[in-house]
């Protein structure tokens, strides 16, 4: 009965001993909204497709993205060739169907597709995330 | 809802009470619905319902390319992607013949290393959360966000990593995630160190886990119950030394197994299996350092990837064994892909063990088993 509570004591005291040691080293947590951790290069946030200085796609509609995507998050691409000769991209993703998993920007010959590091896009309104460029 | 009477001593009515636990428990770490019948405290019987977190794992591969299903992989076991993606990334690599280089092997080895102790760190906090104890699951939560952060700089996500690839890996570890996986190797044996001081002299977690649930090594072969719950009954199984599979027949370390059987038994196996995951992945880093190599096979190509035939992979996953098997019928599509997984064992053995034990005991027991319930009903 008496090696029971001295067991009971020594865990008590090793208990204490733990929270003690954690208690004047430094804080793990974050207070969330107001402080932000930085994340990797390599971190999958939300998908840009890329333009380049001109305000032009690079994408050339080959439609491989929508190929390797798993879950219809590319949604459409359509392409039309204008009277000029110039080639019109219309590009339409669903955020909301996205995954993330990275196949289409890691797929894409012409690298129009870009990770961001943004990752807060909650929303009310579905239709924010069906991005059209 | 009262159910089956019966009648006592004093020849009056006695009603088995029917209690239904779940479906959304904190205790259950999913969705489990446990239909349980209770004699005043003790427990009658337990029907455990699953199929609540239900998505068509197996039903989604045959109407998506190989490469398209290989993402969704990792949400079999949400805890311990790096197994799930392992178990079908090397069953379709053997069924194309496909050569995996030594490097990403040893890369391949080393996350899932890490990965394993992730995921008995969340098993042993929220267990200990399950019997009362809310102090551990902040120190088991501490360690295991050091290994997500390492794990979000490589692959990009701290959970849904598709990082393999069919012949490899996406990208090949560089020498500051060396070091930063070196540095969280060299902290984490004080860290177990802290865990065992507080936990397993401690005689409220001895008198809540000693003696209960136990399960004896016949019965667990009969319900082929595999993993750390197989090895807490005493029977030395481990594939990775049975049927060594990437390059665990080159590293060196020890399967622990413990004879008892009861909670506490697998309590220490699982601590005993992070202290040889911690030893696994030094060495891979170790190697990782000293040779340079290719991290993934070039001459794949994933879009034209079209195999013919029926190939299984062999994993031993945290929770037990985890087997693939992927039939292909020659179509960019997997004809039929099948998955074993060590939870969904688990939890048939609930109504053997739970029979005729306090109430209080369901959670102790049920959260002893380390049951997910993703990978039950996938």
């Amino acid at each position: 009965m008496f090696s029971d509570f001295f067991k009971g004591l020594k865990s008590l005291f090793n208990g204490h001993k733990t929270v003690m040691k954690q208690a004047f080293q430094k804080r793990v947590t974050l207070e969330y909204p107001e402080k932000k951790r930085d994340v990797s290069d390599n971190f999958r946030g939300r998908i840009e497709i890329v333009k380049d200085e001109n305000d032009k796609l690079l994408c050339i509609g080959c439609g491989l993205c929508k190929k390797v995507c798993p879950c219809n998050g590319v949604i459409n691409i359509e392409k039309q060739t204008e009277e000029n000769g110039k080639l019109h991209i219309r590009y339409e993703r669903d955020e909301a169907q996205c995954i993330y998993c990275g196949n289409c920007v890691e797929n894409c010959p012409q690298k129009a597709l870009k990770f961001t590091k943004e990752y807060e896009f909650a929303t009310d309104v579905k239709s924010e995330l069906r991005k059209i460029v | 809802m009262l159910a089956a009477k019966t009648k006592d001593w004093f020849g009056m009515t006695k009603e088995l009470l029917k209690i239904n636990i779940g479906l959304q428990h904190p205790s259950t770490h999913g969705v489990l619905r446990l239909i349980t019948e209770l004699d005043g405290e003790t427990v009658k019987s337990v029907e455990p319902v699953i199929g609540y977190l239900h998505r068509g794992m197996e039903k989604l591969a045959e109407s998506r390319t190989y490469l398209q299903y290989l993402p969704m992989v990792d949400r079999v076991d949400y805890l311990s992607g790096f197994f799930c993606q392992e178990a079908f990334c090397s069953a379709v690599e053997k069924l194309s013949d496909i050569e995996v280089p030594e490097r990403a092997k040893y890369i391949r080895c080393l996350l899932m290393e890490l990965n394993r102790i992730t995921s008995h760190l969340l098993w042993l906090g929220t267990y200990l959360m399950d019997l009362g104890a809310s102090s551990p699951i902040f120190y088991a939560f501490r360690e295991r966000e050091m290994i997500l952060r390492i794990f979000e700089n490589l692959t990009g996500q701290r959970m849904m990593y598709n990082f393999h690839v069919f012949g490899g890996v996406k990208r090949d570890l560089s020498a500051e995630i060396l070091d930063e996986i070196e540095k969280f190797l060299e902290i984490f044996p004080e860290k177990i160190k802290e865990y065992e001081s507080i936990l397993t002299d401690n005689p409220i977690f001895l008198s809540r886990t000693k003696g209960l649930g136990i399960l004896t090594k016949n019965v667990a072969l009969n319900y082929s119950i595999t993993g750390a719950n197989l090895r807490a009954s005493g029977l030395n199984t481990d594939f990775r030394k049975q049927k060594p599979y990437l390059v665990y027949d080159k590293l060196d370390f020890e399967v622990s197994t413990e004879t008892a059987g009861d909670c506490y038994a697998r309590y220490l196996v699982r601590i005993a299996e992070m202290k040889q995951s911690q030893r696994i992945a030094a060495q891979c880093v170790d190697y990782l350092k000293n040779n340079s190599g290719e991290f993934k096979n070039s001459s794949v190509n994933p879009l034209a990837i079209k195999p013919q035939g029926e190939a299984s992979s062999f994993v031993e996953a945290p929770r037990g064994l985890m087997i693939c098997t992927v039939t292909a019928d020659g179509s960019e599509k997997p004809y039929r892909v099948k998955w074993r997984t060590g939870s969904f064992y688990s939890v048939q053995i609930l109504p053997e063990l739970l029979k005729d034990r306090n109430f209080a005991d369901i959670m102790a027991i049920f959260g002893s088993l380390d049951v997910i319930l993703s990978e039950v009903d996938r």
